[in-house]
């Protein structure tokens, strides 16, 4: 294994703070000023700054971001869903990035954040986990969205129709969720939660 | 029955799967030849026909299945189908301590392990704020860019075996060869290495290995210009190329193609370079980009291995720049026996031989990942085909998947 | 063959008692079984020659292991294939499925009977023998879309579909370059073709001028096409249609198809060495019409053949795949107009050689000469 005989304790992480991000204020100064009341948190700096938008306001806010002739957020890169039963909350995250602009030098050498992108997210109730769509903004997002339906049964409004990807159609439940169980069986063939799990 | 679902759906009188191509997960479509009455007795007609090509097809690379609906050989719509090697790399990375979450990593891009433990092991380690000893970053961009040197040249000769060309397959494989080898001896497994461990990697370079490493690397570029003579100069290897399955920038971007593909598109961007990340900046090289000044235009399967080809050269230079600027030190940080990152998330995005993998990790302060997201390449790479496959011959949509050098293991993770 | 069956019975007493009709008879069939165990003999030892070839191209060893230098692999292959199950899928038509790769492979094999392997070695010297060798490998493309259709696979229809949208385009150059040779030698008889080019290496039929030079490639290029041979192997273009046509045979059926395919190659290449290359000439004159020497003859044409074979499996191993639409645009863009051209040539040159000099073969001469005089500055 990797870790070595000595047990001694780990350095003391790095303070997670730094200066705010130039991209997400930047982004966040857009929301503010074309989409007033859109961004409802953010955390501006560290090394994953976000903005939180409302459900009802994803796609205003993800369509400024993109036609943003200064941001020019291109390609949504990840989509995930976060699950966080304790407040009875499903999170979406999007992580955008731009490939028309490229970092410069001073951006590129920042210690805790050197990677442009900006992240926006969405928090939507547990029990009826529904948020727009971006398909029609950013095309590749079709499968992402289909991924994290089939994963965390968020479902995504406005699309053609939302179908598992990963697993097959009838697999009961969505894995990532953190209250699903194993199933006993599957079509008849007993599943064995793996120990520990 | 799933709700538009195309399993046992009847046959149309237009040969058309109804709702669409829009099917479910692993079940393959059950789309029936038409009759053989249907011909007889009635004037000439033509019909559509549906083909699941695969998920046991020699060109899908793996187990890939996509429904396509042609007209002739002309497809007029397909539709990917992906999850067959589902593994639930997610989902184990949330149940398992981070130390033995690394070994599952490699089996997402089985050709790129190498590239796929790095990632991981920065996500960690900017999640835990461990510094990573100078050494040990080196060491990790040396068999990072082995890693995509020995997966560029199989793209390289295994896009020669979806067009029909052998003989480049095998003579890449000897290379390929000796580059297992190299670093096998270095890990002790010749596919999934488990060698970048979270802190460091697991051994330091011995001098014999660096010897064994520059006579990989003379007989790599030794090799490169025969085959390009069998390839890229090859009369037929460009007409089968040159202007098919044309992915433009736009299209790219929209859809998230990373990679190769990406710059084959004309887009400059190469996260060693734009977003550095180990010791990255500290190398010159090159980024190929657009056209190849050879043949085709942007964003065609030709520009896509050229780019994969020059990739190549440019890691050589990368490899040796690193052996050149070795440093000397440790190669793992002390680390505890039980990993337990301070609350936080993070992003973090590498560029892997085939594009950009990225990964959102979610820490609650246990040992175990609150939340692991992956972003494979090939996952966003391949779903482009429903877009650009559209309209394109049956054979060109082979030459369009081989181009995009998919792994399904990471497209299904 | 009859000449030699006539010389036999006049020289057997026993043979004189039988009725002439049934000598006849058991004569032929003994001389196709001698045909049918030569060209599939030949046909194993050509996948023999394939593997090894390519083996060395691809920097690997290939089959070594069965008899010396793995020359008796086909046997070993032969057995595989025909201990393993034979599958008929369930919806497939039985009885096409049955029949389709033994009229394949009638194709390959029953032209045989009208090639010449060395003077008088032939079972039917037939005054329309190129004739007859072009119209039955033909039939071959009747078989392949029967083993397409009857499979009821959908990768097996594309296969047949690609086939015959192929070898009946590759009719057209390939039958119009033999037909350029047809004009040079006045005949159609393959024995007549080849004794004409007996004596030095120009008469050699490849050497008459430069029309005659250039049928010789495009009838190469259009049986490679017609072979199905890469780099136009569409029909059965492995990473594209799984394996073509004989996607659903298996065992001895697959085998058939196989042996078919590599009988055809033989065929082909005898033919253009019959038709081109002086047959069993050796290039300077000697007489190999005895009845020993036609042996060494045949030894001459042999290697002419495997020669050829050996281009084949070298262009094969070495090119990447056509794409459909290039393989059309090959054929019907630039060797069939080349082909009308040779044709066109070789007519004008065989009337002015016989209006000018009164012989038909001088103009050609005279221009291949001018050629390679170029050349040589």
């Amino acid at each position: 294994m990797s870790e070595p005989k000595d047990k001694t304790p780990p350095a003391p992480p790095r303070p997670d703070v730094g200066e705010p991000d130039p991209v997400t204020a930047r982004a966040l100064a857009l929301l503010e000023r074309r989409a007033p009341g859109a961004v409802l948190a953010h955390e501006p700096g560290g090394r994953h700054p976000w903005l939180r938008v409302g459900a009802d306001r994803l796609r205003e806010a993800a369509r400024l971001l993109r036609d943003d002739p200064d941001l020019a957020l291109d390609c949504c890169h990840l989509i995930s869903g976060v699950d966080w039963p304790e407040t009875g909350e499903m999170e979406v995250l999007y992580h955008l990035v731009s490939y028309a602009r490229r970092p410069d030098a001073a951006y590129r050498r920042r210690p805790l954040k050197n990677d442009p992108f900006v992240c926006l997210r969405v928090r939507v109730p547990r029990d009826a986990p529904e948020v727009p769509t971006v398909m029609d903004l950013w095309t590749g997002a079709d499968w992402h969205e289909r991924e994290t339906y089939d994963l965390l049964g968020i479902r995504f409004t406005g699309r053609k129709e939302l179908h598992r990807i990963l697993l097959p159609e009838d697999w009961p439940g969505h894995p990532l969720r953190k209250d699903w169980e194993y199933p006993a069986d599957y079509h008849g063939v007993p599943i064995i939660p793996p120990e520990g799990l | 029955m799933s709700p538009g679902g195309v399993r046992g759906a009847a046959q149309g009188p237009g040969g058309l799967v109804p709702g669409g191509l829009y099917g479910g997960g692993g079940e393959p479509a059950a789309v029936e030849f038409h009759e053989r009455q249907e011909l007889v007795g009635r004037d000439l007609r033509t019909e559509e026909m549906v083909f699941n090509m695969g998920p046991q097809h020699p060109a899908t690379h793996g187990v890939l299945r996509v429904v396509i609906r042609t007209d002739g050989e002309v497809v007029r719509a397909l539709q990917p189908h992906v999850g067959n090697i589902h593994r639930c790399c997610e989902k184990i990375g949330e149940s398992v301590p981070y130390y033995q979450w690394l070994p599952y990593v490699d089996r997402m891009d089985y050709l790129g392990a190498m590239c796929n433990e790095h990632l991981a092991c920065m996500a960690i380690e900017r999640l835990a704020g461990i510094e990573v000893p100078e050494r040990a970053e080196y060491c990790r961009v040396i068999v990072a860019e082995v890693q995509r040197i020995l997966s560029h040249i199989f793209a390289v000769g295994v896009y020669g075996l979806d067009l029909g060309a052998f003989t480049p397959f095998l003579h890449q494989f000897r290379e390929r060869e000796r580059g297992l080898d190299l670093l096998d001896h270095l890990s002790g497994g010749r596919l999934l290495y488990h060698y970048v461990r979270i802190g460091g990697v697991k051994r330091d370079l011995s001098p014999e290995w660096l010897d064994e490493l520059r006579a990989f690397l003379d007989a790599v570029e030794r090799r490169l210009p025969e085959y390009n003579t069998l390839l890229l100069h090859n009369r037929i290897f460009q007409d089968r190329t040159a202007g098919v399955g044309v992915i433009d920038r736009d299209t790219a971007l929209r859809w998230g193609v990373t990679g190769p593909s990406l710059r084959a598109a004309d887009v400059d961007w190469d996260c060693r370079r734009d977003v550095p990340y180990s010791v990255y900046d500290r190398f010159d090289f090159e980024v190929p980009h657009g056209h190849s000044g050879i043949a085709g235009v942007v964003g065609d399967c030709f520009q896509r291995h050229w780019v994969r080809v020059r990739e190549v050269e440019e890691s050589l230079k990368i490899v040796r720049q690193a052996l050149a600027g070795l440093p000397e030190g440790p190669v793992l940080a002390n680390l505890p026996a039980s990993l337990r990152p301070p609350e936080g998330e993070v992003y973090v995005r590498a560029e892997n031989p085939r594009g950009e993998l990225a990964a959102y990790m979610v820490s609650r302060g246990k040992d175990t990942a609150y939340r692991i997201r992956c972003r494979g390449p090939s996952f966003s790479n391949i779903a482009v085909i429903t877009e650009v496959g559209e309209g394109t011959l049956i054979a060109d949509l082979v030459a369009l998947i081989g181009s995009l050098d998919i792994v399904l293991g990471e497209v299904d993770r | 063959m009859q000449q030699w069956l006539d010389d036999l019975i006049a020289g057997t007493a026993w043979l004189q008692a039988l009725p002439t009709g049934l000598v006849y008879t058991i004569g032929i069939l003994v001389a196709c079984k001698l045909i049918l165990l030569f060209s599939s003999l030949l046909a194993g030892e050509v996948v023999w020659l394939e593997r090894r070839v390519s083996g060395r191209m691809q920097a690997r060893i290939g089959p070594n292991r069965v008899g010396p230098q793995g020359l008796l692999q086909f046997l070993a292959d032969g057995v595989k294939l025909l201990s393993k199950e034979d599958v008929i899928p369930a919806t497939a038509d039985r009885p096409v499925f049955v029949l389709a790769p033994i009229l394949v492979y009638l194709g390959a094999f029953a032209a045989f009977c009208v090639i010449p392997f060395g003077y008088g070695l032939v079972a039917a010297d037939m005054n329309v023998g190129l004739f007859l060798v072009l119209a039955i490998t033909s039939i071959e493309v009747v078989g392949v879309i029967m083993a397409g259709w009857a499979s009821n696979s959908k990768w097996a229809v594309l296969g047949a579909m690609r086939e015959v949208a192929q070898m009946i385009s590759y009719e057209l150059p390939l039958g119009l370059s033999a037909l350029a040779i047809a004009l040079l030698a006045g005949t159609l008889n393959l024995t007549d073709i080849a004794l004409q080019q007996e004596g030095w290496l120009w008469n050699w039929y490849v050497f008459r001028g430069p029309f005659a030079f250039a049928a010789f490639f495009l009838f190469f290029t259009a049986a490679l096409a017609s072979l199905k041979r890469a780099p136009f192997d569409l029909p059965e273009a492995e990473s594209e249609l799984v394996a073509g046509f004989h996607t659903e045979y298996t065992g001895f059926r697959f085998a058939i198809f196989f042996l078919a395919e590599y009988s055809a190659m033989i065929l082909f290449s005898m033919l253009a060495a019959v038709l081109f290359l002086g047959g069993w000439s050796p290039g300077f004159p000697v007489d190999l019409t005895g009845p020993a020497a036609r042996w060494i003859g045949f030894g001459i044409l042999f290697a002419k053949t495997a020669f050829l074979l050996f281009v084949m499996i070298w262009v094969r191993w070495s090119l990447p795949r056509f794409r459909i639409d290039k393989v059309m645009y090959l054929c019907y863009k630039v060797l069939l107009p080349l082909s009308v051209v040779c044709v066109l040539g070789l007519s004008l040159q065989v009337l002015l050689g016989e209006v000018l000099w009164g012989d038909q073969s001088a103009f050609g001469r005279w221009l291949m000469g001018l050629g390679v005089h170029g050349g040589i500055r």
